[in-house]
């Protein structure tokens, strides 16, 4: 298994390298390590002319415009061209592309959707069939790449599950080898076989029916999919599209983007078995390496690993056969091969059952749909299965450098610095620089053409004594912006926090949410019962996908105070790193019961909750603890105190009287 | 130049092809806000605008755009450019259509100081930004519910004017900047500020096809058009042409579209029972039915024109409960019964 997902990665890279303006780009989620060096060795040797971006590069340099220092030695305008539309056919790698800020990804995302750029100067728009790498490398707390970018870029890998040291197939060597000598002598040369390839109907439902039954909104995932199946039959040699490369063009496009899949028999069986195994996550944890083994290795002994791999190889092979043979023995093999394959891919719950059969597809899709979930991990498919996007929820990218180049605000001292990138200039700073250098700068012998330039044009005044200025003078205004704040509320949802209470703290959430959309604040939810705490809302501006998750949260159970206040830590050091001041609101009584651990016990539990607290205080953080109790109880005051927050009693409070006080004590701090 | 993807030859999006008709026919009424996932064809459809509009004419050279034909001169550059040559003077020129990137700078969007000349000739000008370049075509911004808010200030006061002032780094500049606001975005990832919603005159939902086989209509013709854009621009020609054909005619029917007393009764009721801020709904409401009117050929107003427009035109400016759940169509819907019963 571990080895397919590696030789589509391959076969993924290959057709971005013969295809770049057809299929935009590759999403790679890994971490810096084996795999992802020998992944890049790959496409150097494919692409050898493929360029780096760094993030932090500027928007002169993506669209192009005036190259100001060389436009002020010469003494005349020089234009340079983008970084975007220089490179005709060629890659950019984007390592740490979720670092993206706002404003490239934007950009990115725009050049990469019109393939045009359009100039910063004039009006021209020149062609940007370039492809992008978007290297991700965000750990599973982190925001991956911008939304609106990976939309744009056809191929989705995740190489977090390749182990380090696995070996290529041997048809994926060749079909390398191949690509890099071909296209050394022309970097374009595929292109027409591609073009020539005609989607056939029948492939064109399959991927439809797939796409819709991964519950897919967006049309440009079935078209990324249909796109990459005729590179990928162009880069095996082939004339016509197979099987194959359906299976693996969705396995590369649709099954990363699957919302759900398609309807299976047991359904509310496995539900019930799983959703205790594995509990609401928001994100699907990346097992690490060791880990797959380990409970690989509880299954089977290794001996039987070796043979499995060897039967994958086997399997593969059978495909390819496949092709030449007729529709019915195609199906005929793909039923054998089914009970194979699901044990691998699901676990034992799945493996008692028996082989269940996709009942809302119809037979032609249900090949495609085994070769699409055939390199999916078994925790991904858990929560698929229990309606989980595979993508993270509400990640919009918004990292980077939000305070810092604040375009608006209060004014600072400028500093130095080019004119580029949204940085206004500072002309008052800039003659400053540049007015005590004015006499050594007059003996330089290049500048003088300045002033022979300047003759040919015609301007006011007989001799003109222009200020020689260069880059190095130029100074811009800065300013400071005050962050966004990001309003933390951590919700006792315990069975001590009697339920009305608890329907009173909805409502003063809600009210609070009302009113933090006209002050553009952004709102996190955490709730806390039974033994964990939960992000039921990560930071968002969305009023509807807020009420929509309170209403849903459920009541009873244990008081697990540390642990939610852990998991508000946390929260709240995402918000700070994406440039938001957060504030924390506990709605609790302050009974601690459970501990970290999951195990009930007061006074451990209220140990923990105290020391949770003081780290809160270190962070320096605003907090705000509003005691829902019907008696204020001393505890709650304790902890409150000890991590330095507001605390404001409310029994019988009502939910407008939470949010007055809420909002009371913000504009109080703030 | 990239060729854009034929207008005519979108499956379904009925709204939304609607909606886009009807600006092209009547720009009065100002704008569009189409709202739906990614994924959706949004940007398609509205980059398929420009070639689907016939080119306007222009004064020579003008930055601006402006047009030759209007008698009161609208901007510096037009009265040196138009008195110079005479009746070699105008130019025509596709209709715009500007892209408005998210990230993009104040200085992008409004114009600034034209570093160029300053720098090497010494010469203090103005370098026009997107507003100039989208004058009397269409502004398009991808994820408007996402802008910022310095930026969304910015465009709520030139698309009311109609004119963009800038004032800064000792310029001193006016220029005109009509064009059509066409926005679109999701509005789970982030919502509109009510100022700006209002500026635009109709909002649409966009969704994927539900239907399987439209679906796959959707896959082939946009494989047959990545695979061979020319050849396929050549197949749609004919149906292209045929609708320009049908929007310039709307265009000079407009006029003699008769819009009787008691039909501007029947919306003002409509938004008074829906209860709309302002005017700006009534006067949307009837530039919007009339355009429509003219589109289908029809000499007056009525009822069944309204029933049309009236979703699209009003939806957007309810004055809503952000915590209430009922699609705010569904209550013009029920108003619209309620109406007609």
């Amino acid at each position: 298994m571990r080895n397919l997902a590696w030789d589509d990665a391959l076969w993924g890279l290959a057709a971005l390298s013969v295809d770049p303006s057809g299929l935009r780009g590759i999403w790679l989620k890994c971490s810096l390590g084996p795999v992802m060096q020998e992944f890049l060795d790959w496409l150097r040797a494919l692409k050898a002319d493929s360029l780096k971006v760094p993030c932090n590069v500027d928007t002169e340099r993506l669209l192009g415009g005036l190259d100001l220092a060389l436009t002020l030695q010469m003494g005349r305008p020089v234009t340079q061209k983008g970084v975007l539309a220089q490179n005709h056919g060629r890659l950019l790698i984007c390592p740490m592309a979720e670092r993206l800020p706002v404003a490239t990804a934007s950009i990115l995302s725009q050049v990469l959707d019109s393939k045009v750029v359009n100039s910063h100067f004039g009006h021209d728009t020149e062609p940007a069939l370039f492809g992008l790498v978007a290297i991700d490398e965000s750990t599973a707390q982190e925001n991956p790449i911008a939304n609106s970018l990976s939309e744009q870029l056809a191929i989705w890998i995740d190489l977090s599950l390749v182990n380090p040291g696995v070996n290529a197939n041997d048809e994926t060597l060749d079909m390398l080898e191949r690509v890099e000598r071909r296209l050394k002598t022309d970097p374009f040369a595929y292109s027409q076989e591609i073009d020539q390839l005609k989607l056939e109907d029948p492939h064109a439902r399959e991927i439809c029916e797939l796409a819709q039954g991964f519950s897919i909104q967006s049309m440009r995932a079935p078209l990324y999919a249909a796109r990459l199946s005729s590179v990928l039959a162009v880069l095996r040699g082939s004339k016509k599209v197979e099987a194959q490369d359906l299976g693996r063009a969705a396995r590369l496009v649709l099954t990363p983007r699957a919302k759900s899949i398609p309807r299976m028999e047991q359904e509310t069986q496995q539900d019930s078995n799983e959703s205790s195994q594995y509990p609401d996550q928001p994100l699907p944890p990346p097992p690490s390496p060791e880990l797959q083994n380990e409970t690989s290795e509880t299954q089977k002994s290794s001996d039987e690993q070796e043979q499995d791999q060897a039967q994958e190889q086997e399997q593969k092979q059978e495909p390819q056969q496949l092709g030449a043979q007729g529709e019915e023995e195609h199906k005929e093999l793909e039923t054998q091969q089914v009970p194979q394959d699901k044990s691998k891919n699901t676990d034992q719950s799945l493996n008692q059952s028996n082989v269940p059969n996709p009942v809302s597809v119809k037979e032609l899709e249900t090949s495609i749909l085994q070769a699409a979930l055939a390199t999916l991990p078994i925790g991904l498919l858990n929560q698929l299965n229990q309606g989980q996007s595979h993508s993270k929820k509400g990640a919009s990218g918004r990292v980077g450098d939000i305070q810092k180049g604040a375009k608006k605000g209060r004014p600072m001292p400028p500093v130095q610095g080019l004119p580029q990138n949204g940085n206004r200039i500072h002309i008052l700073a800039t003659l400053r620089h540049a007015a005590p250098r004015q006499k050594i700068r007059s003996s330089y012998p290049n500048l003088q053409t300045t002033s022979k330039l300047k003759q040919n044009v015609s301007h006011p005044g007989p001799t003109v004594k222009r200020l020689k200025i260069l880059s190095e003078d130029f100074h811009i205004q800065r300013f400071a912006k005050r962050s966004e704040s990001c309003i933390i509320f951590c919700i006792d949802a315990s069975g001590s926090a009697a339920l009305e209470r608890l329907a009173e703290a909805k409502g003063a959430v809600e009210l609070l949410l009302k009113d933090s959309y006209a002050r553009r604040d952004h709102i996190c939810v955490i709730s806390f019962r039974d033994k964990t705490a939960t992000v039921q809302l990560p930071p968002t501006k969305s009023l509807v996908r807020a009420k929509r998750q309170l209403q849903a949260l459920p009541g009873g159970g244990g008081t697990p105070l540390a642990t939610a206040m852990k998991l508000a830590h946390e929260t709240a050091r995402h918000a700070t790193n994406q440039g938001m001041t957060p504030t924390l609101v506990i709605l609790s009584d302050g009974r601690a019961n459970v501990t970290l651990q999951g195990e009930g016990s007061r006074s451990t539990a209220k140990a923990q909750a105290l020391i949770c607290a003081s780290q809160w205080r270190a962070s320096q953080l605003k907090g705000i603890w509003l005691d829902t109790s019907a008696r204020p109880d001393p505890q709650a005051q304790e902890i409150a105190s000890a991590m330095g927050a507001n605390y404001v009693p409310l029994p019988l409070a009502s939910s407008q009287r939470m949010a007055n006080a809420v909002q009371s004590i913000q504009n109080l701090n703030g | 130049m990239a060729i854009p993807f034929p207008f005519s030859a979108i499956v379904g999006q009925q709204d939304m092809k609607l909606a886009i008709q009807i600006v092209a026919v009547d720009p009065s009424v100002n704008g569009i806000l189409a709202l739906g996932d990614r994924g959706t064809g949004k940007s398609t459809a509205v980059r398929a605008l420009a070639d689907l509009l016939p080119p306007i004419k222009v004064v020579k050279n003008c930055p601006y755009g402006c047009d030759p034909k209007s008698q009161t001169v609208s901007c510096d550059q037009c009265s040196t450019l138009r008195s110079g040559s005479g009746a070699n003077h105008s130019e025509s020129r596709p209709v715009p259509v500007v892209d408005l990137p998210l990230g993009a700078s104040e200085d992008r969007v409004v114009g600034a100081l034209d570093l160029e000349k300053a720098l090497s000739q010494g010469i203090k000008s103005f370098s026009p930004g997107l507003l100039a370049k989208a004058n009397r075509g269409f502004l398009y911004i991808d994820e408007v519910n996402l802008l910022e808010d310095h930026l969304v200030d910015l465009l709520i006061d030139v698309a009311a004017s109609g004119e963009n002032v800038v004032e800064r780094e000792g310029l001193s500049v006016r220029h005109p900047a009509r064009f059509v606001l066409v926005g679109s975005g999701n509005p789970e990832e982030g919502e509109l500020r009510p100022q700006l919603l209002d500026r635009f005159g109709l909002c649409v939902e966009v969704k994927t096809p539900k239907d399987l086989d439209e679906r796959i209509l959707v896959i082939k013709r946009r494989d047959a058009f990545e695979k061979n854009p020319q050849e396929f621009q050549k197949e749609w020609q004919q149906a292209n042409e045929e609708l320009r054909d049908k929007i310039l005619k709307a265009r000079k029917r407009l006029e003699k579209v008769v819009m009787t007393d008691d039909f501007l009764r029947l919306c003002s009721k409509l938004c008074i029972a829906l209860g709309t801020d302002g005017l700006r709904a009534e006067l949307t409401l009837m530039r919007a039915t009339r355009a429509y009117a003219a589109i289908e050929g029809d000499k007056t107003v009525d009822a069944k024109h309204l029933k049309v427009i009236a979703p699209m035109a009003l939806c957007h400016r309810l004055r809503r409960d952000p915590l209430d759940d009922t699609g705010s169509s569904a209550r013009v819907e029920r108003a619209l019964e309620e109406l007609f019963t």
